[in-house]
């Protein structure tokens, strides 16, 4: 096949159809397939320069990765995203050296002295009621103010480069995780079982939220987006985080109106990211109507035949990372166990399209850059050759 | 079906209305809380506790049921005598430094407890230091370390190291999981134990307590 332009094989690969090599992201998803800023230091070092860094996503602390990268490692997506300096945050700092903030909901995020993340620590709705729900400073659906200039950025970069632009929206396209930063994980898990109707509130709430925001942000950028990412876990290393009854009866039909009103309002697919062991929701990942799935985190249970996850699922599904088992290949294995691993997952799901290769999540600072290097190496090499076969 | 037993039911449907009051009426009927611990609550602890190892129930089915057993406990509490509930052995618990992910952690100590350890909940993001000096302190059968980053999973060396260096290393057994630890790791790091769930856990743990 002729050699397709990166938005065009991104596109035809979502759609289930050959390209000349199989398409690489590396921070499209801005918060999810790109690198830990340390990690992405040791790579700028390697590569031979020291630019400043854009962190994309304060809660992971991820680099935006630069043009020298993305072509350094033909990379083919490119991430639309609300830039920091919109989020206002006032950083604070406490003796013990941890710094945090607090978000307009009223979420509490915090990083430790040395830490490498910012995670919620403070609920403002821990233990609420119906009524605290009812109550609550709800911050405006229809506030435009972050994603204003985005439609400016995405037609530039529509026009002026060949990459897929991938949106990434309210929440980092969580619907129900949100609920569990503003009451905490364990709240949020007992009242699944015992308040559904404080969970169904809060949902609603959030919801609404989201298609607001997607109402604003597709009319800036819907005409040039490719992709829009959702984001949702549902599994822990081994077994689903949850019963997979009470997602679908909770948060399935959530999850479900925010792809819809999507879908509705502008031509893009949807790529949904979930971790974990999850063979048990993968097909009604496929019945709200998403079109691909990250990371493919190969390394839970039940998850490490991708053969086979890609012969039951792969007509319907583009896998979206997959590229090498992060927990201990990508970290503590050589350069040429990463090569067999990255061929092993392009041979098992790099069949008919439906594959855009990433890291299994972001790259953390303890992967040896030799390894980075031989990672993103591998995912062009064999993902040429792949079709050439 | 014996009222411990309708507790133990109750307890793991997570209905602590119901736990509360059946636990009224067995002391009603004269049964001893000592019993009604045991047969009723710590076992139905321990039931809900296997069920989530093999994937019957999860992460929320066993939080609701420690919450029925904390309050069925509360009940209780005032009416046990001292030789009644003390804990066959103390354990310290925590997340390592650099590490918010508590879920786990959490579950552990539920399990833990409910096979009447103590347990003494460091928290998240805790350094080598501060567990040392909380070994010091609180004189701990177990040490219990979680982490769920490969990129904080070698602080769980860092701490055997810290244990050692302060010569703490012989008094506990250190127990490690959490999401990327392996048998593997956990041997090369010189911990006395992993398992990959919490219910496991507890009953591993238990039997170092019962060495002791
Ligand atoms: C929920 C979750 C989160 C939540 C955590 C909320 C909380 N309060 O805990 C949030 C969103 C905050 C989060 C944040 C991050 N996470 Co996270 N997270 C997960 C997820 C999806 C599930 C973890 C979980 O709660 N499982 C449920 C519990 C019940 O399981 P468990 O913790 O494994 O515990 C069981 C056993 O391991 C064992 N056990 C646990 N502890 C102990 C201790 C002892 C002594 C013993 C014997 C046994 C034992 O018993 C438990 C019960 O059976 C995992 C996916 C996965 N595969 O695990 C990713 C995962 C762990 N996260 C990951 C990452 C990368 C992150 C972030 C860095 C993301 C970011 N922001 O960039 C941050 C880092 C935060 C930090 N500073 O620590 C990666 C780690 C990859 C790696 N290289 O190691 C994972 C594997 C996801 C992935 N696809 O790669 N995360």
């Amino acid at each position: 096949m002729s050699s397709l332009k990166s938005r065009e094989r991104v596109i035809r690969a979502l759609n289930h159809k050959e390209t000349d090599r199989i398409p690489i992201d590396i921070g499209g998803i801005y918060n999810l397939t790109t690198l830990h800023k340390d990690a992405y230091k040791k790579l700028q070092k390697y590569l031979g320069y020291n630019n400043k860094i854009t962190i994309s996503s304060m809660l992971s602390q991820t680099a935006f990765p630069d043009e020298y990268v993305r072509q350094r490692f033909k990379a083919d997506c490119y991430p639309l995203y609300m830039p920091l300096d919109k989020m206002n945050i006032n950083l604070q700092w406490d003796k013990d050296g941890s710094s945090w903030y607090k978000d307009e909901w009223g979420v509490k995020w915090m990083c430790p002295a040395n830490g490498l993340y910012y995670d919620p620590v403070g609920h403002p709705l821990e233990g609420c009621t119906l009524e605290d729900i009812d109550k609550f400073n709800w911050p405006d659906p229809n506030d435009n103010s972050k994603w204003l200039g985005m439609g400016k950025r995405a037609k530039d970069l529509y026009e002026n480069t060949d990459y897929a632009l991938v949106v990434n929206g309210p929440f980092n396209g969580g619907v129900y995780v949100p609920c569990q930063w503003l009451m905490g994980y364990e709240d949020f898990f007992i009242k699944m079982m015992i308040e559904p109707e404080i969970i169904e509130a809060m949902l609603e709430k959030i919801v609404e939220y989201h298609i607001g925001q997607w109402n604003l942000i597709l009319d800036e950028v819907g005409k040039y987006a490719q992709v829009v990412v959702l984001s949702d876990d549902l599994g822990t290393q081994n077994a689903p985080l949850m019963r997979p009854s009470l997602y679908r009866q909770l948060i399935k039909p959530a999850q479900a109106k925010v792809v819809n009103f999507i879908k509705s309002k502008a031509d893009v697919k949807i790529v949904y990211h979930c971790d974990g062991a999850i063979s048990e929701f993968i097909s009604d990942f496929i019945d709200i109507g998403v079109d691909a799935w990250n990371p493919v985190q190969v390394s839970a249970d039940g998850m490490d035949d991708t053969a086979k996850l890609k012969k039951e699922y792969g007509d319907k599904l583009t896998f979206w990372g997959a590229g090498c088992e992060s927990q201990t290949v990508l970290s503590t294995k050589t350069p040429e166990d990463i090569r067999e691993e990255v061929k092993r997952r392009i041979n098992d799901l790099g069949s008919d399209g439906g594959l855009i290769l990433a890291s299994i999540h972001n790259i953390q600072k303890d992967v040896p850059i030799e390894n980075i290097v031989a990672f993103y190496d591998a995912l062009y090499e064999f993902g040429t050759a792949f079709y050439q076969k | 079906m014996k009222i411990t037993d309708q507790i133990s039911e109750s307890l793991q449907q997570g209905k602590l209305e119901d736990v509360k009051e059946l636990i009224n009426k067995a002391l009603e009927d004269g049964i001893l809380p000592k019993v009604i611990l045991n047969e009723g609550l710590l076992e139905g602890m321990s039931t809900i506790g296997q069920k989530f190892k093999n994937n019957e129930v999860f992460v929320p089915d066993v939080l609701i049921a420690a919450r029925a057993m904390n309050g069925g406990i509360e009940i209780l509490k005032p009416k046990l005598v001292d030789g009644d509930v003390k804990p066959i052995a103390r354990a310290i618990l925590c997340t390592v430094k650099g590490d918010m992910h508590d879920i786990g952690k959490n579950l552990v100590k539920m399990m833990l407890e409910g096979k009447g350890i103590e347990v003494i909940d460091l928290g998240v993001n805790v350094s080598e230091d501060s567990i040392v000096e909380a070994v010091k302190k609180y004189k701990p059968q177990i040490v219990g370390l979680s982490a769920l980053l490969t990129t904080t999973m070698h602080q769980q060396k860092v701490v055997i190291n810290s244990l050692e260096e302060a010569g703490l290393r012989d008094k506990v057994k250190v127990m490690v999981g959490g999401a990327p630890v392996t048998q593997t790791f956990a041997s090369k790091i010189g911990a006395d134990a992993y398992t990959s769930d919490a219910a496991t856990c507890s009953e591993v743990a238990e039997k170092f307590a019962l060495e002791v």
